[in-house]
């Protein structure tokens, strides 16, 4: 219940205005300033979602298998996914983590659907002997039963007693040259390597560390039966391909760290005098089965095989950024066209047109010349908008998606809503018999409380959903807060000053017809809007 | 509108009143068979869950022309394309040029294999879209997560604004209130579950509760004080606030709903499918439930468990025996009441009077600022 007396200061609508104008130009001035400084006109333009401009999205997520996930892992696991796709050529991937325990790859403009296989697929590494290999299966397939049979014979016995000597010597020797505990297990496991059927498309292998492992080279369709692994994939320091050009052929060199070269050493060290080889493997299956061909102290050494650049390059990769600390599993993948995507962005923007074109004809029917500053409002807020959006695409990497576009749509109503609240208060004063100078101020007064507590809910909204969604709910929950705030600034830097200062301008103030404050309009019989009745000993202000 | 805008006058006046209050058994009986057929909906049809709760592949593949015999010739592609796990692919046209293809979960390679099938058959551009079973139900469950704290948050927001946790248990309640007809809409129309759906519910329970504070606040504001004066009931002073903040109301539904009618055009005339019309017609409902439930649900019911209050209930007490009084008063000067009417309508504005005509009995007004809010001092 403010009393004329206790209204704080004089407003001063043409400074606030000033204010405000001040800061939009400053808004765009600084995007001027971007603009100059990157020099490629790609500032004017919103940096688009991948569903608005095409694209791959990979979301790969850590199993639950691999131990616990925790931040540090997942962003180790990131940055190498996203060397790895890097090493692949795509030079814009963006790779984020994304809801505690997943792993998204963005690539924009481009089919990449298959760098999957590379970047994805690629998750465990190991070293492992070779206990015995054939060119495909030498018997017939198993089925089901005698499969899962075989496959828990390995499981049962208790592979982790053996010593790498052991290993060594039943690859040297041969895997019968084992302790009798271990026969039951050898027997299945030359029973399913007899029955093994190579997919070149992939093969489903669960690759267990401490158990032996029956597998194949999906390339070549050699199936092998491994030892337990000797040397994990995270003692690789690093691998490059190198060209030899004394022999003209590619090959990839390794550094291995310390407890990797020792092992690495003694493998070498038995293998070396009878030619036979050892399998890396990657994700259970054989990457590489070359032969020792001579002793490693240190740890460094080179593959050698039929490599060209590129399979060299690849292979270099995957040893180098193998092994990740977790294992992840594809949990999706979206491979949008450019001209899908074109025509979403279309539709956002032509539902955002109609919608914005329908809130304006309805304010302007309904609220007359009051319409204008709504529109003027509407006009303004997205003015603000769009610069904070192109903004925050430069600074903070913000990207519009659909969903970001369908917030800033739904968000026309809820700010209009505002300039509503604040002139229904403005009405209901005319009504009460104030003139409209006096009547702008006190229905501010109630009006701003209103908007300031159901914005406030709002954007309490946007800032959970924000915290809590993940994927396309952000960009949704991102555009409502902001749009929510700039609601906020625009109404009291904007459109109140204004109908302050067009409250004492004669069409407003004296009522004129299309103004929206008329006698009829209001429905408060002939009396003019300044001159009320029982009111008139009080209202102070004339129009 | 100038009709709208007199009734608007009359809605503040209180000479129009809708007895939203009053008659709150009539809005809860109309909002629970409401309630029962949508809830039917989940029942008896169930939510169409879309392909990134179950799990798959979804193809689209952009054609000249999206009809039944394209929408055919995709699928023998498909069914030739020699990947058997693709068996029974769902093929739906969407738009005018669109073809949507969604098969179970298969592999990158698999993919590519349907995608070049696709595209000899005369597909222009195909986008694909894999989706692991669990992908939806973290969305979910995220969702449900930022559901509850947003809850906690905002009853705890809406009790220390309004000093009145009863106010936050009706906003809760409308808000479930909006949320369940949303859901059995939702199942009715029969549109897939997707990301975007979840977008919408998340999006509603701001928007109702948004809606909910307009009303509220204005209620507070003709309530102020109301308990120091023996004129009008508190229900009285808050039904008078919802028929003021009526005409708001609509026009605040009526410009939130016209940009959420374009994305539902245009999501489903333009795109055919995609996250548009879900969470279009999310919102839609969700958001026309919002402003009825604000009106007819929360308000009623604080001022329902607000009468519950012992002050409350002894200050309505005594405005009606005081009002009979009158009453009983007016009968006795009955005749000089004819030129009554005449005299209200003069009063315009200042006559906030529920139909009675105590003129004489008034307080002069300077005594009645700090009572009634409703009057705006």
């Amino acid at each position: 219940m403010a009393k004329p007396a206790h209204r704080p200061g004089t407003p001063r609508p043409r400074r606030t205005l000033l204010l405000f104008l001040a800061l939009v130009v400053a808004l765009y001035g600084l995007l001027v300033g971007v603009d100059l400084k990157h020099d490629d006109g790609g500032v004017w333009k919103p940096r688009l979602g991948l569903d608005l401009q095409g694209g791959t999205r990979i979301t790969l997520q850590a199993e639950a298998s691999s131990g616990d996930v925790t931040p540090e892992k997942l962003r180790e696991a990131r940055d190498i996914i996203d060397q790895r796709v890097n090493a692949t050529g795509v030079s814009e991937a963006e790779v984020t983590t994304q809801g505690g325990n997943q792993v998204i790859i963005e690539i924009p403009g481009e089919r990449r659907g298959n760098i999957v296989d590379q970047v994805g697929k690629t998750a465990q590494l190991r070293f492992r002997l070779v206990w015995g290999q054939a060119q495909g299966a030498t018997g017939q397939p198993l089925d089901e039963a005698a499969r899962a049979k075989a496959e828990k014979a390995v499981a049962d016995v208790d592979w982790t007693k053996l010593s790498l000597d052991q290993m060594i010597a039943a690859e040297t020797d041969s895997p019968a040259t084992l302790p009798k505990q271990y026969a039951d297990g050898v027997a299945a496991l030359q029973q399913l390597a007899a029955g093994f059927q190579c997919s070149p498309d992939g093969n489903q292998v669960e690759d267990v560390p401490s158990r032996p492992l029956v597998t194949c080279d999906p390339t070549n369709g050699q199936v092998f039966i491994l030892s337990p692994s000797v040397i994990e994939g995270s003692q690789v320091k690093k691998a490059e391909q190198v060209y030899d050009s004394q022999r003209s052929q590619w090959v990839v060199s390794i550094a291995m760290r310390d407890a990797g070269s020792k092992a690495f050493e003694a493998v070498t060290t038995a293998l070396t005098p009878q030619q036979k080889s050892f399998a890396i493997v990657l994700d259970g299956e054989v990457l590489s089965a070359p032969t020792s061909q001579a002793v490693i102290r240190n740890g460094q050494s080179q593959i050698q095989g039929t490599f060209t650049s590129t399979t060299s390059k690849v292979l270099a990769n995957q040893l180098t950024y193998g092994a990740l600390p977790l294992t992840f599993k594809v949990n999706g993948v979206s491979v949008e066209g450019p001209s899908l995507a074109g025509s979403q962005l279309q539709a956002g923007l032509l539902a955002g047109g109609v919608g914005l074109v329908l809130v304006m004809g309805y304010l302007l029917l309904y609220y007359r010349g009051l319409g204008l500053v709504a529109i003027g409002s509407l006009l303004m807020a997205a003015a603000v908008s769009y610069a904070m959006v192109l903004l925050l695409g430069q600074s903070l990497g913000f990207t519009l998606t659909l969903p970001g576009i369908a917030g800033l749509i739904v968000a026309i109503g809820i700010t209009a809503d505002s300039f509503i609240v604040l002139f229904e208060r403005i009405r209901d004063e005319v009504r009460d018999g104030k003139s409209l100078r006096l009547a702008v101020e006190s229905g501010w007064e109630r009006a701003r409380r209103t908007i300031l507590a159901a914005d406030g809910v709002s954007l309490l909204a946007a800032v959970i959903l924000f915290i809590f969604a993940i994927g396309v709910v952000r960009g949704f929950a991102f555009a409502l807060g902001l749009t929510t705030i700039i609601d906020v600034i625009v109404v009291f830097l904007f459109t109140k000053p204004l109908m302050s200062l067009l409250a004492s301008t004669r069409f407003f103030g004296k009522g004129h017809k299309l103004s929206g404050f008329d006698a009829a309009h209001l429905g408060i019989g002939e009396r003019a809007v300044d001159q009320s009745g029982p009111a008139r000993t009080r209202t102070g202000g004339r129009a | 509108m100038g009709r709208l805008s007199s009734f608007g006058q009359h809605l503040y006046t209180g000479r129009v009143s809708v007895d939203f209050v009053g008659r709150r058994r009539l809005w809860y009986a109309i909002s629970v068979v409401i309630i029962l057929v949508s809830t039917l909906g989940f029942v008896v049809q169930g939510f169409n869950l879309g392909i990134e709760f179950k799990g798959g592949v979804e193809l689209t593949a952009k054609v000249q022309q999206a009809d039944s015999a394209t929408a055919d010739r995709l699928t023998r592609a498909i069914d030739e394309a020699g990947v058997p796990e693709a068996g029974d692919p769902i093929v739906t046209t969407s738009g005018r040029d669109t073809i949507r293809i969604d098969v179970r979960a298969l592999t990158q390679d698999q993919t590519a294999t349907l995608e070049k099938a696709l595209t000899d058959a005369g597909a222009t551009e195909v986008s694909q879209n894999l989706i692991g079973p669990s992908w939806g139900k973290q969305v979910a469950s995220k969702a449900l997560t930022g559901l509850l704290v947003f809850l906690v948050v905002v009853v705890v927001f809406i009790a220390a604004y309004f000093r009145d946790w009863r106010m936050s248990l009706a906003a809760v309640v409308a808000l479930a209130h909006d949320v369940l007809i949303t859901a059995g809409v939702y199942a009715w129309s029969g549109f897939e579950v997707t990301p975007a759906t979840v977008t919408g519910f998340l999006t509603i329970l701001g928007y109702s509760l948004y809606d909910t504070v307009v009303v509220y606040d204005k209620v507070r504001e003709n309530t102020h004080g109301v308990l120091a004066s023996n004129r009008r009931t508190y229900a009285e002073q808050a039904n008078l606030a919802v028929n003021q903040t009526l005409v708001r109301s609509i026009n605040t539904s009526v410009t939130a709903l016209l940009p959420v009618l374009a994305l539902l055009v245009v999501g489903v005339g333009v795109l055919g499918s995609g996250p548009l019309k879900d969470l279009a017609l999310a919102l839609f409902i969700g958001m026309a439930a919002g402003t009825y439930s604000s009106i007819c649900i929360a308000t009623p019911l604080a001022v329902q468990l607000r009468e519950r209050d012992p002050a409350v209930k002894a200050h309505t007490k005594r405005v009606l025996a005081r009002r009979a009084k009158d009453a009983q008063v007016a009968a006795d000067q009955a005749g000089a009441d004819d030129a009554e009417p005449v005299a209200a309508g003069e009063q315009g504005s200042a006559d906030r009077a529920f139909g009675e005509r105590r003129q004489p009995s008034r307080p002069p007004r300077s005594a009645r600022k700090g009572g009634s809010g409703s009057s705006g001092r």
